[in-house]
């Protein structure tokens, strides 16, 4: 290892015990840094930073800011917390294989006896994320010049957790590490949050937005303000399938399309309904009479082809004017009256391509939050109540996700063309899985936000079964991306639609649905 | 747009579908190699939500297992912790 590093911790309001933890773990580390700087240090402090073992260890203990080896990288971390034995080996490899910035994974002490220490994994670099909670935990690691254009050592080691890694990552994309850096037996499982530094990095970056505080978890929203409303052009594939909603019987997209035309308070849509030939004509009149209802500006088109939903969309985007597309199954209803605004207002974001709601059954259980691949494709808490946090929160953030469902999905145009659209190869599963992949290969985002919510009446108007060829496409494409999701964690446990570490017991599973679950659902 | 315009942009969305996906595959088959296949993956056969639902990630509470686990919760603690720890 070639990088030499210096630990950087905040000891103001320290005591001589969470030296101590900090300071053993030091010592005991396989890589030691170069130095340990302790900013706000008191006397009493000097009780461990003087002992010998300390001053024997190579380690030049510093209360303020000393000349640091050039090409060194700092680590800044909580004091208390102990580094894990290789940790320091672990990010100093990182910095000699050319990153910036590094966050990893952490170790907490349970709040019971007897139950083993928990893991918290975290996912790749999450713009979206970050600015809802600092989900990049208590340490963070970057060169020494990006700490200094970020504000110098000594001012990210006095600010928040939370802002520090704002400013860190603005001015390079962090890598992740796979790997436990840290323990700590006091930091609380659910990141931190700074509102004062979120709303602080959006001026900085320039976003218009509001920053909304969550009143039950630590996380806020970023609202961003969508500055003028463009054209949407919905397009709903159907045929007239009459289906059991609430007990009643419906034809769905009717259902679908008077839902949008009662809560939608997004008024520019433009409608386009792609009918199927063997649409009945008068549930297609009633269908159309929907469509009506919901927009003064309505495309009706018909596909004389055998089934494919893919197809179907493509044809249905060929007729649009808008500069976003919004997809809409037909089996679906909107909750939130602002959905598309609020998935509008992700899109503002010149990075992301595309973004989706939280996807609710018809009982209001969650149906999907955002794709996680594991290594095949799951819908993430599918079947768990969206009462939970999930864990670290993230069913309360807007993050960004391998893939969203295509039954309600807004998409920049742009980006739809660049990538082909829908792949028709996938005429009933997976297209969606495999346009948001492709989304990805070309350099852009998709983010998914609880903060836009829509009933999913799911696979009511085709077979649920998964076809042997669609697989197989899907493996030939993207197998590298479902062996490696960047939204994912090695570590995870695989073939489970929830965020759990890979042990066996019931703690992990109560940790995976995070703190706030009603009990009864645990 | 008229219907050979449509043809057109068709056309040409599945010009730029086949370009992307020819690149992954590509890459795919560079990892993997080209005639592998995801037999070892557990695909679900079915998006039904009723098929869906029968998993269980909690098998420690299931009924078939209550017979061994009151044997386990009865050993003596250093052999249980062992237990665990070798589990884990």
């Amino acid at each position: 290892m070639t990088t030499s590093l210096v630990v950087v911790s905040n000891v103001s309001e320290a005591s001589v015990g969470d030296i101590r933890r900090t300071a053993a773990s030091l010592l005991t580390s396989s890589v030691k840094p170069s130095h340990w700087l302790l900013f706000g240090s008191k006397l009493e402090h000097e009780r461990i930073t003087r002992m010998r073992t300390m001053r024997r260890s190579g380690i030049v203990v510093a209360r303020e800011t000393v000349p640091l080896p050039t090409g060194s990288a700092i680590v800044f971390m909580r004091i208390g917390n102990a580094l894990l034995v290789d940790a320091l080996a672990e990010v100093g490899s990182a910095f000699d294989h050319g990153a910036a910035v590094v966050y990893g994974d952490s170790l907490h002490r349970p709040d019971r006896r007897f139950e083993h220490d928990i893991e918290v994994r975290r996912p790749g670099w999450s713009p979206e994320r970050l600015r809802s909670h600092n989900y990049t935990g208590t340490l963070i690691a970057a060169r020494h010049d990006i700490v200094e254009q970020a504000g110098g050592t000594k001012e990210l080691a006095l600010s928040h957790e939370h802002d520090r890694s704002l400013r860190l990552c603005e001015l390079s994309p962090p890598r992740r590490l796979a790997a436990l850096l840290y323990r700590s037996d006091s930091e609380p499982l659910l990141p931190s949050l700074s509102p004062p530094a979120v709303e602080e990095h959006c001026r900085r970056g320039n976003i218009d937005a509001e920053c909304l505080v969550d009143a039950d978890t630590p996380t806020l929203r970023v609202r961003r303000r969508v500055a003028d409303t463009p054209l949407v052009s919905v397009v709903i594939p159907t045929r007239g399938t009459i289906g059991r909603v609430r007990g009643r019987e419906v034809v769905l997209a009717t259902h679908c399309l008077a839902a949008l035309a009662r809560t939608n308070t997004y008024s520019n849509l433009e409608v386009i309904v792609v009918f199927d030939h063997d649409t009945p004509p008068t549930v297609r009149g009633e269908i159309e009479s929907a469509a009506r209802a919901a927009s003064d500006m309505t495309t009706f088109v018909d596909f004389d082809r055998p089934f494919n939903f893919a197809e179907k969309v493509n044809l249905g985007a060929a007729h649009a004017r808008g500069e976003h597309l919004l997809l809409v199954n037909d089996d679906t209803e909107i909750i939130s009256p602002d959905a598309i605004a609020t998935l509008l207002g992700l899109l503002q974001d010149p990075g992301v391509a595309m973004a989706g709601p939280l996807l609710l059954y018809e009982d209001g259980l969650i149906q999907s939050a955002g794709h996680l691949l594991n290594p095949v494709p799951y819908d993430l808490y599918r079947h768990r109540s969206p009462d939970h946090v999930g864990a670290q929160g993230m069913l309360r953030v807007q993050r960004e996700v391998s893939g969203v469902i295509a039954a309600f999905a807004l998409i920049r145009r742009s980006a739809f063309d660049s990538v082909g659209g829908l792949c028709t190869r996938f005429p009933s599963n997976y297209n969606d899985v495999d346009f948001s992949l492709k989304l990805q290969e070309l350099g852009h985002r998709v983010v998914w936000t609880p903060h836009a919510r829509v009933f999913h009446f799911e696979s009511r108007t085709r077979s649920p079964l998964l076809q042997p060829f669609e697989v197989e496409t899907i493996g030939r494409r993207w197998r590298d991306r479902l062996d490696d999701d960047p939204y994912s964690n090695p570590h995870l446990e695989r073939y489970v639609s929830i965020w759990k570490q890979n042990v066996v017991g019931q703690e992990s599973v109560l940790v995976a649905l995070g703190p706030t679950a009603p009990i009864a659902s645990k | 747009m008229d219907s050979s315009d449509i043809e057109e942009y068709l056309a040409e969305l599945a010009r730029r579908d086949e370009e992307i996906g020819r690149r992954a595959e590509a890459r795919v088959a560079g990892i993997y190699g080209a005639g592998d296949s995801l037999e070892g993956y557990r695909f679900e056969n079915s998006f039904a939500r009723d098929d869906q639902a029968t998993h269980r990630v909690d098998w420690v509470h299931q009924d078939r297992w209550r017979t061994a686990r009151f044997v386990y919760r009865h050993m003596p603690r250093p052999l249980r912790y062992g237990l665990k720890r070798m589990i884990r």
